[in-house]
């Protein structure tokens, strides 16, 4: 899954689809990762008050699973990120279930760039995120998680 | 504007507030859970919690001291930590609840601090927790 791959097998057009839905659970997470407390995704009595009508996930919470499905499905642990530019277009609900679609949009083997682009959208089909972002691939691959010698002394 | 965190020791006057609001949800409701071994039927058995209560499964009432320790962090700066905490909790809370915790300073011993802790819900007038705690200072680092 978490694979290496080289800049020489990634195609423009190259796409992977991923659907999860979204859970207070992941809200819970995500705020004691970050210390977000922000009224609008945790506090009912002040969300009701907003434009929004009701509580709404982070949207970038979404963003992270864009990146995370991008190495572990299209592109490989290789490549680092540039720059992302996310737009978070629409409001997720907890219980929404969210379908982010990534594609490979340019690559440039002499800079050894590519710039991916992602798109997401809830069960209504109602879109919630685009995203556009550069990484760069190295010059020499990393070593694979999966081939490395054991630590010295351990089982 | 430019804001810098700076960990200064400092004591805030005498009816100095803080305020932390939070809708419980299950999410919370099974962290506590996790955290605490928990494993009680009201709080997580929602089956047992509906014929026993006529509602949801109710809230950890830990969970609202955990709201006042937001605010009372807030109210005693980067030097105080929690001495002691005294709560009763009138009415029992349940997943769903927004909860709003109010800490306020209540007097000043040394470099101690006595707070007042009432936590409300939404909807209803009545305290769901009440209660005081006592917020030292942890002194100077050893050397």
């Amino acid at each position: 899954m978490y694979e290496v791959k080289s800049l020489d097998e990634i195609r423009v057009g190259d796409s992977v689809r991923f659907s999860k839905t979204i859970t207070e659970a992941d809200a819970a997470l995500y705020s004691g990762a970050t210390g977000a407390f922000g009224p609008v995704h945790l506090d009912d009595g002040y969300a009701r008050r907003t434009r929004f009508g009701r509580r709404i996930a982070s949207g970038l919470m979404l963003a992270a699973t864009c990146t995370a499905v991008l190495t572990s499905h299209l592109v490989g642990i290789a490549p680092v990120s540039i720059e992302d530019t996310f737009r978070f277009t629409g409001p997720i609900a907890f219980g929404d279930t969210v379908t982010i679609e990534i594609r490979v949009a340019e690559v440039d083997r002499e800079a050894r760039q590519i710039v991916w682009e992602a798109r997401g959208w809830t069960q209504a089909g109602v879109e919630v995120i685009q995203a556009r972002a550069t990484m760069k691939y190295p010059r020499r691959p990393p070593p694979s998680p999966y081939d490395l010698d054991p630590e010295p002394g351990s089982a | 504007m430019t804001v810098t965190l700076v960990y200064e020791r400092s004591t805030p006057p005498v009816g100095r507030q803080a305020q932390v609001r939070k809708t419980l949800t299950v999410a919370d409701l099974s962290f506590f859970t996790g955290l605490s071994g928990n494993m009680h039927p009201l709080y997580v058995n929602a089956l047992h919690a509906g014929s026993a209560t006529g509602g949801e499964r109710l809230m950890f009432e830990f969970v609202l001291a955990a709201l006042a320790s937001n605010a009372l962090g807030e109210l005693g700066g980067p030097y105080r930590r929690i001495a002691s905490v005294a709560l009763s909790f009138p009415e029992p809370v349940r997943v769903g609840d927004t909860i709003a915790a109010l800490a306020e300073v209540e007097a000043i011993e040394g470099s101690a601090l006595r707070c007042t802790i009432a936590c409300r819900r939404d909807g209803s007038s009545g305290l769901v927790a009440e209660g005081a705690a006592t917020l030292v200072d942890v002194g100077a680092a050893r050397s």
